[in-house]
């Protein structure tokens, strides 16, 4: 017994030494929908290391599921109270009220951001800051990435069917190339112009909405903005009769759209294939790409998404940010470490690292820099057609609680007309009339 | 009293008292995880419950119950539950059937077949579903793969996001992966028929099919109604077949009465009517056990 008490001894003096340094780290939990992502986990992870280096005392610990399970489980998650400690949030301001508003307060679940950014260069550094905003406090920050859609295309397809890029500035323009690239292959198989999500996925709706409704004016109120009354909701206008139709079209009439595709992920390997020729996507893709294939990308180019016509009118694409950002918990026990950490993401060492991810980097400091356009130059032109092409502000979704509701309703129609074939008047007519009465 | 007396009344407590200790912790269990949840269900469903306005919670009465009967989704998932549930259990049991009269057949490498028959139903739902899900795919699923191959069908099958086609699917997977369990019950039933009772029937001159009407069919009624009474039950609480395959899409196709209860309580972050709608599938269910636990009874004493 008596050999044994020394190596006891030691044992024991260990487990407290260990147990006492494992103390004295702080844990920062963060869950997010991208992790999942190849490009981002790479990112993210680099994130941590960067920072757990820098700060020892600091243990950041990442999880999440993937989009279409994430927003359910969060809101889960923020009524029980078990959310981590920083969640991240897409979409800059449009999901902030339906989360902040499932627990009481002034910015309801997250905590309130205004003492670091309200008044700093932050504000205006920072892509679509300004939008991270809930019952006028910041709760949010835009420290991660961004990036608007545009049109991704097979440059070698373009050319074996003689289409120059440039010409394609309209919807008609866009539908005729698409036309003319859906033919059938010499080895029997179909291509086709582009793809779109057509399944029960969310971005049945998601991705029509943006690329024609918002720029025409087919809001849920005008611009989206209050007051959110029955009298006021234009859903099933002309104008969302027009999109409608015209999405409704590319689809079974000109059948130019790829079948089947449940989610961007097959719509994206639909277009890595060769099955189709073009692909609505944002500069994450870009960031797809060259995990899956570096190759591709010098099959790779991009255009504006096309302007709207609309009753002899042009309209172009609104200018939508699609920010990643990060929000700190009312529950987070260390909410200053939080910030901390969030706001070191923001700086210029910690968005060389986010660039890996293939989005643009939300700090204009570095992605309108030099070394980042050479890196990425697709994502440039692409900075730069929005730039140029691009409408701004853009519409939009509004900031109410009622949102997952409505976007459920609208996810609907889009399945009945998009997947089913059905009227597209009578389908909006009846989503209007179910919008209505979440505000009676 | 004298000490004996006490100790008599002692050890009468204890043996009164041991079964009530001996269930207490089972009690204790279930009163946390299933009596409680039960009874908060039901309060939630008379207050609004909306959980975007955790400020505002007023009593409502019976508005959610009555507002279902003017709730076009409501009644559609009701009709959708009662197709899935009355295809599903019927096509289970006949493939079951089937199955469990084959395997009960008395032939060289029977056991291999049996333990190979269990698999579908010992494999974990959603892997199930997700499999299903790519070979039903419309560019690279093996089912339109091998239907265009042989010629059964000419161009490729939107399986999934077909309105028409989204149920049927959704019934398939549901009879793919419960047939197993039908058939292993019945089967234990086929085998506790005495072999005399085939015989007797067979010097009466009974055929085959006679003596499976005859003998067979009503032998088999206990663990038939078992069988019946708890697919019922546990596919009118599905959820996860319909989910995962199509989250009750495309436009509400497949939208199960458990879909619209997720949907109304996640989605829509509507809690009250979610709840009042899960007392309700809770009742239907609580009939159907109610019967079944009656007939176990009956058998009991039979």
């Amino acid at each position: 017994m008596k050999k044994l008490t020394l190596p006891l001894m030691i044992l024991l003096i260990l487990v407290f030494v260990t147990t006492a340094i494992a103390q004295e780290k702080v844990r920062l939990t963060v869950e997010m929908s991208v992790y999942v992502e190849a490009p981002h986990k790479k990112a993210f992870d680099l994130l941590k290391e960067a920072y757990e280096a820098k700060n020892p005392h600091i243990e950041i610990v990442y999880y999440g599921p993937a989009y279409d399970e994430y927003w359910d489980k969060l809101a889960v998650e923020i009524v029980a109270g078990t959310e981590a400690d920083i969640v991240q949030l897409q979409d800059a301001a449009a999901r902030y009220a339906t989360y902040a508003s499932l627990r009481e307060g002034e910015t309801g679940a997250f905590i309130n951001l205004d003492q670091y950014i309200k008044g700093t260069e932050l504000e205006d550094k920072l892509i679509g800051q300004r939008e991270l905003v809930y019952n006028g406090h910041y709760i949010g920050i835009s420290n991660y990435a961004t990036g608007m859609r545009g049109v991704y295309y097979r440059k070698s397809l373009f050319e074996e069917a003689g289409i120059d890029p440039d010409t394609i500035v309209t919807n008609e323009d866009f539908l005729q190339a698409a036309k003319t690239l859906t033919k059938n292959k010499d080895d029997g198989t179909m291509q086709y112009g582009f793809g779109a999500v057509i399944s029960t996925h969310a971005f049945v709706y998601d991705e029509m909405k943006t690329f024609i409704c918002y720029p025409i004016g087919a809001a849920y109120t005008p611009l989206n903005k209050p007051p959110y009354q029955p009298d006021n909701i234009i859903v099933g206008n002309e104008a969302w009769n027009y999109a409608f139709k015209w999405w409704q079209d590319m689809i079974f009439t000109h059948k130019v759209v790829a079948p089947g595709s449940y989610d961007k992920a097959d719509e994206r390997d639909l277009f890595w294939n060769g099955v189709v020729a073009m692909n609505i996507d944002g500069p994450w893709f870009v960031g797809m790409t060259k995990e899956y294939n570096e190759e591709l990308l010098n099959d790779l180019d991009i255009i504006a998404s096309p302007d709207i016509v609309y009753n002899g009118k042009q309209y172009p694409f609104h200018k939508q940010n699609y920010g990643i950002t990060h929000l700190v918990s009312t529950n987070c026990k260390n909410p200053d470490e939080a910030v901390n950490f969030l706001l070191w993401m923001a700086t210029p060492e910690a968005q060389a690292i986010i660039s890996e991810c293939g989005m643009i980097p939300s700090n204009l400091d570095y992605s309108t820099g030099a070394d980042y356009y050479a890196t990425w130059p697709l994502n440039a032109k692409l900075a730069s057609l929005a730039e140029e092409r691009y409408y701004e502000p853009p519409t939009l979704d509004p900031e109410i609680p009622e949102l997952g509701e409505i976007n459920r309703i609208m996810i609907n129609a889009a399945q009945a007309a998009f997947i089913n074939g059905d009227d597209v008047a009578n389908v909006l007519g009846d989503a209007a009339e179910e919008i209505k009465a979440l505000f009676k | 009293m004298s000490k004996k007396g006490i100790k008599l009344i002692n050890n009468k407590i204890r043996k009164k008292s041991l079964p009530y200790v001996l269930v207490l912790p089972m009690v204790v269990m279930m009163t946390i995880v299933i009596l409680y949840p039960v009874i908060k269900t039901v309060g939630m469903s008379f207050f609004e419950n909306y959980l975007a306005r955790p400020s505002v919670n007023p009593f409502v009465g019976l508005k959610h119950y009555l507002n279902f009967f003017d709730n076009k989704y409501f009644i559609n998932s009701i009709i959708i539950t009662i197709k899935y549930v009355a295809i599903t259990v019927l096509l289970r049991f006949v493939i079951g059937l089937i199955a469990a009269l084959l395997l009960n057949e008395n032939v060289k490498g029977v056991g291999i077949v049996r333990s190979i028959v269990v698999i579908p139903w010992a494999m974990p739902v959603v892997v199930v579903c997700l499999l299903f899900v790519q070979m039903f795919d419309f560019q690279y699923g093996i089912f339109n793969y091998m239907l265009t191959s042989i010629g059964i069908i000419k161009e490729p099958v939107k399986w999934l996001s077909d309105k028409n086609l989204a149920l049927p699917v959704a019934m398939f997977v549901n009879i793919w992966k419960g047939w197993p369990w039908v058939a292993i019950m019945l089967l234990a039933g086929l085998q506790g028929i005495q072999k005399e009772q085939y015989e007797a029937a067979e010097i009466d001159g009974a055929g085959y099919f006679k003596q499976f009407w005859y003998v067979t069919l009503p032998t088999l009624k206990p663990v038939t109604l078992t069988v019946f009474i708890l697919l019922m039950v546990w596919t009118i609480k599905d959820f996860d077949i319909v989910y995962v395959l199509n989250k009750g899409g495309p436009a509400h196709a497949t939208e199960h009465i458990t879909i619209f209860i997720y949907q109304k309580a996640f989605e829509a972050l509507r809690m009250g009517e979610a709840s009042a709608a899960g007392v309700l599938v809770l009742i239907v269910t609580m009939i159907f056990t109610i019967f079944y636990l009656r007939l176990l009874d009956r058998t009991d004493n039979e």
